[in-house]
Formats: C-alpha cells, structure tokens, sequence
C-alpha cells in the first residue's frame, strides 16, 4: 500500500520535507512507518512523537490502510 | 458593530456557533467578541498570548509557527465542546496564529462567553492550558543567538 506522510517541526526539518510518500507492505502499522522512514532518513529521530491518521490522533499501533496520510508530530509548543 | 454592543438577534446557541481559527490571519479581537455576543451569556473572559521577548534571558527576534491545521481544527472544536460540557451553556471564539511573529504580536486568542464571570474565568483558563496540552503547534524561536524548535512537553496522544 501507499500512504502519505505528513512531518511537523523538527522531524520537517531533518528529513527536509513536510510530505512525502511511503510505500508499505499491508498490514503495516504506523510505527512500522515510523521505522521504515528512519531508514530511508538517517537522522531522522521519531521517539516521542504522536501519530495522527486522517486528522485524528492515533496509536502507534493502528493498522495503515492505504491511500491513508499518516501525521508524525513532535511534543507540541504552540501559544 | 460595535465589539461591545452587538445588534441584531444572537445566533442560537450550539456549537456551530463556535468560532474557531488557525492560520496567518491577525487576531481581530473585535471580530472576537462579536462572534461569542448573546444576552444570555452575562460573563465574557479574554486571554490573549502574545509572544515574549526576552524568552529565558535571550533577546528573540521572531518565532516562526507552524501547524497541522486540519487536526488543530478538530481539536480546538473538541476543547470547546469539552469545556462547554463541564461549564454549561458558552460560546467560543479560539486562535492561534501561524507563520512568522515578533515579539509582542498576537499569537493566541481564547474568547469565551458563559452565563456568570466564574466559570468565564475557569473555562478560559482551561481552554488556554488545554491548547498548550493538545494543538499541534509549534514554533522556531530565532534569537540572536540562532535558532531552535522550542522543545515541546505535552503529548496528548500515545507516543512512538
């Protein structure tokens, strides 16, 4: 499946983009896309962030489905 | 209008009446107010966060904001049904901006109308430390000294 992957702040600016696409077997979660894209971007430090599916917050453990776009959000510092 | 005195009937009360906002336009407080106006609802709390500088000794020259708009959406519709639970009959009008502010611009508008002053107080109060805990935002703070994602705290959902 496919799935696009939205990143926020720190993880934007490590892997130098705020969307990308991420190619996955089924029945990948979304830690599973967390730790296939901290391959493909060394550097990339994903431990303690959220995940988001569709707009909601979500566990790590979700199963992805695709066309799904998977949020990774830092510990956030709005106000 | 008139931000004070409002004219015409007040919408009904429910939570489509909320006010919620999240991008590059300014705090139009004004705007604000008039969006949470109903007779009903005699007590009207404002908080309004503006950036700082000084930040921790050091001189800041601006903080970039970024955020996950269509998530921050949900969730400031959510801190407002909550709090609406808890507090009775209210009316909402949340903030925050996004993109590039100076130090003393605008960066969070909490507006709440309720029946009396005491939970105006509390709700407000709330909903500020709610939007701390859960909006995802985040800020580039640009001092002097260079630059740096302010290192956030609050995680509202389970974590990698």
């Amino acid at each position: 499946m496919t799935i696009t992957v939205k990143l926020f702040a720190q993880l934007r600016s490590a892997a130098g983009t705020g969307q990308l696409s991420l190619e996955l077997p089924n029945d990948a979660t979304a830690a599973d896309a967390a730790a296939k894209l901290r391959q493909t971007h060394p550097g990339l430090e994903t431990k303690g962030s959220m995940v988001a599916i569709n707009a909601a917050y979500a566990e790590p453990g979700t199963v992805l489905r695709d066309g799904d776009v998977l949020a990774l959000l830092p510990p956030v510092a709005g106000g | 209008m008139s931000a004070l005195e409002p004219s015409g009937a007040p919408p009904p009360l429910a939570s489509t009446a909320d006010l919620f906002l999240i991008g590059d336009q300014s705090i139009d407080l004004p705007r604000l107010l008039d969006s949470v106006f109903d007779p009903s609802l005699g007590g009207v709390a404002v908080f309004l966060g503006r950036v700082r500088s000084p930040n921790a000794g050091v001189s800041v020259r601006y903080l970039e904001y970024e955020g996950y708009e269509e998530l921050a959406l949900k969730v400031l519709a959510a801190i407002a049904d909550e709090l609406r639970e808890r507090h009775g009959p209210s009316r909402w009008a949340l903030q925050h901006r996004l993109g590039r502010l100076v130090p003393g611009e605008v960066s969070l508008a909490v507006v709440v109308a309720t029946a009396h002053r005491a939970a105006a107080f509390d709700a407000c109060e709330q909903a500020v430390e709610e939007c701390k805990r859960r909006l995802p935002v985040w800020k580039l703070e640009v001092t002097e000294q260079g630059s740096r994602f302010v290192p956030g705290t609050a995680t509202a959902s389970s974590t990698l």
